[in-house]
């Protein structure tokens, strides 16, 4: 049975949606992939005429210019997904407290015998895990294309680089868990946690073509997911622990604050 | 600690939302194994109370005892031996009967169901269906499933009865009495006297966040006007029974005496018998009346 835990539930009530969100990311990654074998050639002509901040803006090295990776990061790695995966979480992390308070049914939730801490525990797990099962989905179809597409990458760089892709989501997640808790109201929330995902995208860009901003930009928890650029350099221990500790701020706070609220 | 036998205590409990004052300095306490009816008009506060004990929100003053804990330290534990429709009753709507009452197990540690079937059986609810599907009064019952089939020490019930048709009604009465007979309490909200009358011990009476009374329901009961008609064999004077005790008021057309009487009609009975009397008939108190009079007392009271 699927309902033994809030946690399960979490993610049953998701089921549609974790089904139409995977297809989705399926078919924009064999998109982007397919037209690679095409336009390889071409690519690294097309790339240096493009100007210098642009590149920088996608976060493409030089030393990438018209290689797989750097095609995949500029393409798919660099705004596409993040933002694909950052909105599944957004709305998932905005539905699930907040949401569930405007519908009235988080009154007939917290009136059984679950303690708040544990309600919000598993349902941060919940999101967590469906968002985990759409990313693997993504990275069969993607580990797939590259083979398919011939595009030359290995499997340890295209995982490192998803990894990274799912605990940025995560993130910002339980950052649209944290503003429902604190507000209660889910589109509020859903609203705060995109002004920070776009504000942390915005800074981890601009910081390129800013000098000034430069030095800010290890503040951006987009710079965490890919200053180092996983898709040529693998993981990079610091910028993970960071996003991580960064996840379980956000959890913390927001077991603070939904424990201390008005619920009903 | 000195009420052990409370199941619900409050004292003083105050709430305010901003600048509403949705509950003002109440207190009342629920013994184990009786029925408190809970009773006031729309926005008097009774919703509020009833969430101030299921810790869904905080009090902003006063002590609340449920079973005996304070409801925020009492917590999951507590509610275990809780059982709540609330006023508002909102349940996963996607979800069949069947889906809503073994997921609610589960969050129980419970396995056994059946206790839940048999209840659902026996208000005729059906449980195949998605819960949004179903009537509001079907859905109520479901609210109702859930509340009573674990058993628990104390009931709280938010206007349970709305949307019910009579014979649920009907069931629902003898399944309060059921609580009780193993020594639950209960405490059962409305706003019309009539849904509680029947099964409540005693009444509470909340008004704008405030309790004007808690009394025995016979007490009220017995400040009732009650309408009796007496026809008599030939006309009779007024005058008779102008100030016969405990009326209120009489009104005679030919034959047909029509007074209101407040407690026992004992004199009333005993002044018409000095005449022929061809018929007696009494209707029920009408306790409305005094509920309506305590509400603009209250109102009377503040200005
Ligand atoms: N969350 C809330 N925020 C602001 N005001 C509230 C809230 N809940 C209740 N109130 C107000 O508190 C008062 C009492 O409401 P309620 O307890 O629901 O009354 P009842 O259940 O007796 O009809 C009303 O004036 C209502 O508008
Ligand atoms: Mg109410």
């Amino acid at each position: 049975m699927l309902l033994r835990s809030v946690f399960a539930k979490t993610i049953y009530d998701r089921r549609h949606g974790l089904l139409w969100w995977s297809v989705g990311i399926g078919a924009l990654t064999v998109a982007t992939l397919s037209v690679w074998p095409s336009v390889h050639d071409e690519y690294q002509k097309l790339v240096q005429n493009y100007p210098e901040t642009l590149l920088a803006f996608f976060g493409i090295e030089k030393g990438g210019l018209g290689t797989a990776a750097g095609y995949l990061q500029a393409e798919l790695f660099g705004l596409m997904l993040p933002l694909t995966l950052i909105a599944y979480m957004i709305a998932a992390g905005s539905a699930a407290t907040a949401g569930e308070r405007e519908a009235g049914t988080l009154e007939f939730l917290l009136s059984q015998p679950v303690s708040r801490t544990r309600v919000l525990v598993q349902k941060c797990l919940g999101l967590c895990a469906s968002l985990a099962l759409i990313t693997a989905a993504f990275t069969v179809v993607l580990i797939a294309s590259t083979r398919l597409f011939d595009l030359s990458i290995a499997i340890s760089q295209l995982l490192a680089a998803t990894f990274s892709a799912y605990v940025l989501a995560v993130l910002f997640g339980m950052v649209a868990m944290l503003a429902g808790s604190l507000t209660g109201h889910r589109a509020l929330a859903a609203g705060i946690a995109s002004a920070a995902a776009v504000a942390a995208y915005l800074l981890s860009s601009l910081a390129a073509l800013v000098t000034g901003l430069q030095r800010f930009r290890p503040l951006s928890p987009f710079w965490w997911y890919s200053g180092h650029d996983p898709l040529r350099h693998g993981l990079e221990p610091l910028h993970i622990a960071l996003l991580l500790v960064a996840v379980l701020i956000c959890v913390v706070a927001a077991i603070v604050a939904f424990e201390r609220r008005d619920l009903a | 600690m000195q009420d052990v036998s409370a199941a619900v205590l409050c004292e003083g409990l105050t709430k305010h939302f901003g600048a509403v004052r949705a509950v003002d300095d109440l207190s009342f306490t629920v013994e184990l194994g009786e029925v408190v009816g809970f009773l006031g008009p729309n926005g008097a506060g009774k919703t509020t109370t009833i969430r101030v004990l299921l810790d869904l929100i905080r009090p902003t003053r006063g002590r609340v005892e449920v079973l005996g804990c304070d409801p925020r330290r009492g917590s999951a534990e507590l509610r275990r031996r809780i059982g709540y429709v609330a006023g508002d009753l909102a349940m996963y709507n996607r979800l069949t009967g069947h889906e809503l009452l073994s997921f609610l197990g589960a969050l129980r540690g419970n396995a056994n169901l059946q206790p839940a079937r048999d209840l659902a059986a026996r208000l005729d609810v059906p449980l195949d269906r998605p819960v949004g599907t179903l009537s509001r009064g079907n859905r109520q019952k479901i609210g109702l499933v859930q509340a009573f089939a674990h058993q628990p020490d104390l009931l709280v019930l938010d206007e349970p009865t709305s949307g019910l048709d009579p014979v649920s009604q009907r069931t629902f009465r003898v399944l309060v009495r059921e609580a009780t007979a193993r020594g639950a309490a209960v405490l059962l909200s409305s706003h019309v006297l009539s849904e509680v009358q029947r099964v409540a011990d005693r009444v509470a009476i909340v008004r704008a966040g405030r309790l004007v009374t808690i009394e025995p329901m016979r007490d009220l009961e017995a400040k009732a006007l009650r309408v009796i008609e007496i026809r008599f064999g030939g006309p009779v004077d007024v005058a008779a029974f102008a100030n016969v005790p405990g009326v209120r008021s009489v009104d005679i057309e030919g034959d047909l005496l029509r007074a209101s009487v407040a407690g026992p009609v004992d004199a009333l009975v005993k002044a018409a018998a000095r005449f022929t009397v061809d018929s007696i008939s009494g209707h029920e108190a009408d306790l409305e009346d005094v509920f309506l009079a305590y509400y603009s007392e209250a109102t009377g009271a503040a200005a």
